[in-house]
């Protein structure tokens, strides 16, 4: 096959992919939304169960009350929230110990150990039939804890998690693409793998779980990357996972192109660990069902396969026929563009909340391809150097004396 | 704690010769009353004074001490703060720690570990086999502190109900009712010296010392009224004045014992105040309304008296008041331009010291 037939079968069948998923989405949205306000209303009425929230913080006196104060605020009010510091060396303690003056509040300070032991302090010490997970960055929409318990209703279910979008989207470009990113991420292709039972992952920032399942599997592991680790073992327990798009919750994104290459670094680092190393036998049917083994394929298929087939076929393309690589490389990119101008609006259809304010950042969309070029050039040297040295373990995020003794995968 | 009604007993107005015995001696001692711990008290401190000269056991000692301060001859101080059940009002409650989930009170503190291995974290106990620790979620043995685990922090623990929390519940029992109630509930109850009052001066000659002005208008000296009340007796007196064209004048004395600052007053302060206490009530006339002002000073609303007949007066106090140093100044209330009562205190203030 030439550069240009892999490039564009490439291309096909990432069109084809997502036809396939927009077509999903849309039969399951308005399957939904026929039952949605029946299923919230059934769920808040039902019984209000007990919600344990942990928030693990390292460093975030800025941000924490207001996390905190949102949650206080939600429509469900059966919560108890316990804060974790992870041995701040900021002024966190001293936010932390005057929200504990509310009795629904408590605190714990351990020393700095890492996300997973936050979350796994957090746990011991949770007493609710659901543990609900959200980063102290973030804040919550006052319906998204009871729209997120309504995902429960089925009792197959074992983790739920909701939409995530951009806090001030409108504060600077890393913002706004960001914004549209998040928005779309967030939109028909996670509709349709809900509806599909291959949801891929339990957002860290946003996601809520059945404390019972998180104890059967033995709570998170280390390094980095817990939420997707935490997902993949809870699905080859063969527990169900939901995505409940109208949970929503905000989150103050990082706005500055450094930190962002910082954050994207990371979350690819952990996709190889995760999905390639740890629980790469999630692909087995036999073991672990069908529904786990077509969940991998499509990973597979869409974060790296297609990718490579791309890469593959531009080098190919610029060895072979260079003068041509210009024309297909204009064509794929138009008609891309006109795909994301149909699919973002579908998106905004599907999920947002504010329609009217993410349709405004339409005009931007022009620059959204480049910025995924950008993403994906920053996957590739973060899958290489994850590939090739482990990188994951040597996260700021993890202490090095953590780092060096944590399972190896 | 069930109160005795003094008002019923024949301990009426006047002092019988067992309290002016009594009050003689807590004279002598500086004018205290001082409480001491004591568990058969309900709210665990009784006055040994009181039960010692006048007989009244624990309980009993406080009805009468407070029956006396509503009489204005004694004043409360605050002494200690004592924690009473919010059923019983006794002082015998027991505070302990437990656990906010069931109110158990079998609660432990237990360290935490933290298995680097692994990233669980539990209690030391969930790791703890034999005389090692075993990881509950990898089944490793933990060997080196620091290099395979850390104990990150310490929580409590509840037995009953297998709980791991930061900040356990307080939740008091009465010893005395058995009722258990949340800490917030306690009642706080100030546990009060007494400090006799210039009122002891007529007190302690057998006469009555309250009658005149009931304790809400009254000052802590003998018929000397509030500030609050000395300005609406005044304002009767100046609208009668004007209505009849009856002279009225006020003089205002100055002195700075009765400058009332915070605090505990010395044993020579006490007895300078009765002193001057019992020259007040012999230099007085028996029409002559005296308040004592927030700021000390004492005013005298001198009825049916022209300015003239301020000076005998101001005269009188120097000789009566000779051994304190004071100052002293009088106004006279003109009839033409009527002043306010407030107008009439300020100008009389401001008099002090043009007198001589």
């Amino acid at each position: 096959m030439s550069g240009a037939e892999y490039l564009w079968s490439a291309v096909a069948f990432d069109f084809a992919h997502i036809a396939f998923y927009d077509v999903v989405a849309v039969w399951s949205a308005l399957r939904t939304r026929r039952h949605a306000s029946r299923r919230v209303v059934r769920a808040a009425h039902r019984r209000a169960p007990l919600v344990s929230v942990i928030i693990p913080a390292f460093n975030e006196r800025a941000t924490l009350e207001t996390t905190v104060d949102s949650v206080l605020r939600s429509d469900h009010k059966n919560l108890e929230i316990i804060v974790i510091d992870d041995g701040s060396d900021d002024d966190t303690p001293r936010v932390a110990r005057r929200l504990v003056k509310n009795p629904r509040v408590s605190y714990a300070r351990q020393r700095r150990g890492g996300k997973s032991a936050a979350l796994n302090l957090g746990l011991a010490m949770a007493h609710g039939e659901f543990l609900f997970q959200i980063d102290s960055d973030c804040y919550l929409h006052p319906d998204a804890i009871s729209k997120l318990l309504a995902a429960f209703d089925d009792p197959k279910v074992d983790g739920a998690c909701g939409r995530v979008k951009i806090h001030l989207p409108e504060r600077n470009l890393v913002t706004r693409l960001q914004s549209i990113e998040f928005l779309m991420s967030f939109g028909a292709g996670r509709i349709a793998s809900d509806a599909l039972g291959i949801t891929k992952v339990i957002s860290g920032s946003f996601g809520m779980w059945r404390t019972s399942a998180l104890r059967d599997v033995g709570s998170w592991d280390h390094p980095m990357g817990e939420d997707g680790d935490m997902t993949l073992k809870v699905r080859k327990k063969r527990g169900r996972l939901a995505y409940a798009p109208h949970a929503v919750c905000e989150n103050r994104v990082r706005d500055t192109w450094k930190g962002l290459t910082k954050q994207r670094f990371r979350w690819n680092r952990n996709y190889i660990k995760n999905r390639l190393r740890k629980h790469l036998d999630i692909a087995d049917p036999i073991s672990f069902g069908w529904s786990n083994f077509w969940m991998f394929v499509d990973s597979m298929v869409y974060r790296v396969v297609l990718f490579v087939l791309i890469v593959i076929g531009l080098a190919n393309m610029l060895l072979t026929a260079p003068l041509e690589a210009p024309g297909h490389l204009v064509g794929v990119a138009l008609l891309y563009s006109a795909v994301t101008a149909v699919q973002y609006p579908l998106d905004v259809w599907l999920v947002s909340d504010e329609r009217r304010k993410d349709m405004r950042l339409f005009p931007w969309l022009l620059l959204l391809h480049p910025y995924r070029f950008y993403q994906r050039m920053l996957q590739l040297w973060s899958f290489l150097l994850e590939f090739l040295f482990w990188h994951s373990y040597t996260s700021e995020y993890l202490p090095k004396e953590v780092a060096k003794r944590a399972v190896k995968w | 704690v069930q109160e005795t009604d003094f008002s019923e007993t024949s301990l009426a107005d006047t002092l019988d010769a067992r309290e002016i015995a009594f009050f003689e001696a807590i004279l002598r001692e500086g004018g205290v009353i001082s409480p001491e711990v004591d568990s058969r008290a309900a709210v665990g401190f009784s006055y040994p004074k009181v039960s010692e000269m006048l007989g009244y056991g624990p309980n009993r000692d406080l009805d009468y001490l407070r029956f006396r301060e509503k009489q204005n001859l004694l004043e409360a101080h605050f002494h200690d703060r004592v924690n009473l059940c919010p059923d019983c009002q006794h002082a015998t409650v027991n505070f302990r720690e437990v656990c906010p989930q069931c109110s158990s009170a079998e609660v432990s503190f237990q360290s935490v570990i933290h298995h680097f291995r692994c990233a669980f974290v539990g209690r030391e106990e969930e790791f703890r086999k034999g005389v090692g620790l075993i990881c509950p979620k990898c089944q490793q043995n933990l060997r080196s502190l620091g290099k395979d685990y850390e104990k990150p922090t310490d929580l409590h623990f509840c037995r009953h109900c297998d709980s791991l929390f930061s900040e356990p519940g307080v939740q008091g029992l009465c010893l005395h009712c058995k009722k258990r109630f949340p800490q917030e509930e306690r009642v706080a109850y100030d546990v009060a010296e007494f400090r006799v009052t210039a009122a002891v001066v007529p007190a302690l000659r057998g006469q009555k010392w309250i009658m005149n002005y009931p304790p809400s208008v009254a000052d802590e000296l003998p018929n000397v009224v509030s500030e609050e009340f000395l300005r609406v007796m005044l304002e009767l007196e100046i609208r009668r004045a004007v209505r009849h064209s009856r002279p009225l004048s006020v003089v205002c004395i100055s002195l700075p014992l009765l400058h009332r600052a915070g605090g505990k007053r010395s044993y020579v302060e006490t007895t300078r105040i009765y002193e001057f206490a019992e020259r007040l009530d012999k230099v007085r006339r028996n029409t002559d309304i005296v308040g004592r002002l927030r700021s000390g000073e004492l005013v005298f609303v001198l009825t049916e008296t022209p300015f003239e007949g301020t000076k005998p007066m101001i005269r009188r106090l120097r000789d009566a008041f000779a051994p304190f140093e004071f100052d002293a100044g009088a106004v006279f209330v003109s009839l033409d331009q009527p002043l306010t009562a407030e107008e009439v205190i300020r100008s009389s203030v401001l008099a002090l010291g043009r007198s001589k």
